[in-house]
């Protein structure tokens, strides 16, 4: 199945890492061409550990739990350390201005990232190994920073990486006549529950800032954060994620005036990465909707073909 | 500017205080009939030997996890324990885990509150009896051997706490070696064994502790966690009612909404907990006169001399006023718009608070209300 070919991306790979008990993806991901340029490989280590030390919380005392839990995820960064590029074989290979000349191609404004670092990289795959390259991003703007030369190059697609989790998890079913419904149904869970966990989490210290700072003072001098801190609870209440990045944007923009609220912000900033868009279904939704079709429509494997 | 004390005749803010985690700050005001069902339950476990799982269910800030709190103070419970002719219950307010592991979480919990020099204390004079006890509970001799360790003075209290912690490497186990426990606890099994055996031995013969209250708050939360998680949870509520048969109270907290209404936990609380559980304690939201009893009574609770109105410094038109005004709200909102009020008068140094002060601060007051 070497012609599918995904370069991955941080969030997509510290996904799989948590929801993968006993290496069940793991085993599935082996039959894919899989990639991770080494920039995106350093992001991955720096925040694979950021929420499991958080669920351990006072517990981190534990340093046997701690030790099993680091052991079981080193374990699988050692898998997808092997799928990692070196950049510098790159600049050896192809110049050192390699990825500057990308930069200027794709008429790049910002300091050089994971995104275009992999760009780079997702054009010598495809030129060097003729491949058609599925590059997945969790980063909006730089989706639509290089989704224009992805097309014009016919490298392959650049999609959003949190709707790719689900699609990938497809992906491994239908490559696998060994993948169950049942087993489909279940990593699908576990995704659903590392997000809705999350939007959990974010509401519950919302609230409790709400409750505890939004007093006469706050409001005399604040209002506009408290109406839109009360706004975002309610969004979040309901799960509803429709353009939800704004409120991440409002309070980047008011950081002088509420750096409190910012920073449980941006502790659970993989809420706002389940913004849709404005497309139809948020990534809950999605992942609800396909599993609740598991077994009534049914995603063809090559056996299902067969008369 | 004027004391506060002076002026609105009360020792301090009363509605910033929800739910406080100061025992000496949580007071229970009106909702009598929400209180004396939580008396009756509590004491009816004090009493009797059975276990009993009780769901308690209400919007957000309708007043579970102060309930929680307030039933678990110490002198509440005293209170309830001496009527029934008993000890104290054992008694601890537990939030749902979110994590992978929750059995865990909730043992690891259970053993942050628990002080073994205080029990062994507590248990001296019957420590011979408790030891006979253990060798009939089960038949998993290490759990037996770990639970006599946490009664034995012989081994030292951080020692045994180090061990339950799951800090204790090789060397260090060996000094427990002689107490019979050779290995580490280790699975769920383990946990839910050691927390069943310890409840057992902590309500035995209800000679030291009448029963065990735990409170698991935030259980609305089973609605995040992966299946694994969700079969976890079930099982070992399940198992700690059956291995605890005689002295458990097991209250659930569910806060409902939009996503988890009371149909809704029938797909995550399965059939064998869900038969098990006695009783709803429901919290609705309050009436007017729910809401004027609540008052009355707080600020009772608060008032420094004497006061002509019971309301004071509110007058009552403010009060109906704003009931009116904000329609069905919980009781937290409700406390939300008088601590504004409160604070914003203070601030202006206005007392009392009358129909032209609530009218100036009304926007402020009311401020989320679209």
């Amino acid at each position: 199945m070497n012609s599918i070919c995904c370069l991955l991306d941080a969030c997509t790979v510290i996904n799989l890492i948590h929801i993968d008990d006993n290496d069940f993806l793991l085993k599935k991901i082996k039959k894919l061409d899989v990639y991770i340029n080494d920039s995106v490989f350093t992001e991955i280590r720096n925040n694979v550990y950021v929420k499991p030390w958080r669920e351990l919380g006072s517990n981190h005392i534990d340093k046997a739990k701690r030790e099993e839990i680091k052991k079981e995820i080193e374990q699988k960064l050692t898998f997808y350390r092997g799928k990692k590029n070196n950049n510098q074989d790159l600049l050896d290979d192809l110049g050192d201005d390699y990825f500057d000349r990308i930069k200027s191609l794709t008429n790049y404004t910002k300091r050089k990232n994971g995104e275009l670092y992999s760009t780079g990289q997702a054009l010598f795959l495809s030129r060097n190994n003729f491949k058609n390259v599925s590059f997945y991003t969790d980063d909006y703007p730089a989706k639509n920073d290089f989704a224009d030369f992805f097309h014009d190059q016919q490298i392959g697609q650049i999609r959003d990486s949190v709707d790719f989790s689900v699609d990938f998890i497809i992906l491994l079913y239908w490559l696998d006549e060994n993948f169950t419904d049942d087993q489909l149904k279940n990593k699908l869970n576990e995704l659903y529950s590392q997000y809705a966990t999350e939007v959990v989490l974010l509401k519950k210290k919302l609230q409790k800032f709400r409750s505890e700072k939004i007093d006469a003072q706050f409001l005399k001098s604040k209002k506009e954060i408290a109406l839109k801190l009360n706004e975002l609870i309610r969004q979040l209440d309901i799960y509803e994620f429709n353009e939800i990045m704004e409120y991440y944007n409002f309070f980047v923009g008011k950081k002088s005036k509420c750096n409190d609220i910012l920073n449980i912000l941006q502790e659970y900033f993989s809420v706002f990465e389940l913004d849709n868009n404005q497309k139809e279904d948020s990534l809950l939704i999605k992942i609800k909707k396909v599993s609740a079709d598991i077994g009534k429509v049914k995603i063809l494997k090559l056996n299902d073909l067969i008369n | 500017m004027a004391d506060f004390k002076d002026t609105y005749k009360l020792t301090t803010n009363p509605f910033r205080l929800t739910p406080s985690i100061n025992p000496d700050e949580l007071v229970w005001a009106g909702f009598n009939d929400v209180k004396t069902k939580f008396e009756k339950r509590i004491e009816r476990s004090i009493r009797i030997p059975n276990s009993t799982l009780v769901l308690n269910w209400g919007e957000y800030g309708s007043g579970k996890t102060h309930a929680a709190r307030f039933f678990n103070k110490k002198e509440e419970l005293k209170t309830i324990g001496d009527k029934a002719g008993r000890p104290i219950p054992y008694s601890m307010v537990i939030s749902l885990p979110k994590g992978k592991d929750p059995i865990y979480s909730i043992y690891m919990s259970v053993i942050d509150k628990l002080n073994i020099e205080e029990v062994r204390t507590k248990f001296h004079d019957i420590s011979g009896d408790i030891k006979s006890y253990i060798d009939s509970i089960g038949s998993n001799i290490h759990i037996q051997n770990v639970l006599k360790a946490l009664f034995n003075t012989e081994v030292g209290h951080l020692n045994i706490k180090k061990y339950l912690y799951g800090n204790m490497n090789a060397t260090d186990l060996k000094s427990l070696n002689e107490y019979g426990i050779l290995r580490s606890l280790k699975e769920d099994n383990d946990y839910s064994a050691v927390l069943a055996g310890l409840f057992s031995c902590l309500t035995y013969d209800k000679k030291k502790y009448s029963c065990i209250i735990i409170w698991i708050d935030e259980f609305e939360d089973i609605m995040v966690l992966n299946n694994s998680s969700i079969d976890k949870i079930n099982s070992f509520v399940r198992e700690l009612l059956d291995n605890t048969p005689n002295n458990l109270l097991l209250f659930l907290n569910l806060t409902l909404s939009a996503l988890m209404t009371e149909e809704d936990l029938g797909s995550y609380v399965y059939e064998s907990v869900k038969s098990r559980i006695k009783e709803k304690i429901s919290f609705d939201l309050p009436s007017s006169n729910d809401f004027k009893e609540y008052l009355k009574e707080l600020l009772k609770h608060f008032r420094v001399g004497s006061a002509d109105n019971l309301y004071f410094p509110f007058d009552e038109s403010v009060i109906d006023t704003l009931i009116s005004d904000q329609g069905n709200v919980s009781l937290r909102r409700f406390n939300e718009s008088l601590s504004l009020l409160l604070e914003l008068s203070d601030m202006d140094g206005k007392c009392p608070i009358n129909m032209e002060v609530f009218e100036e601060y009304k926007s402020e007051i009311l401020w989320d209300k679209n």
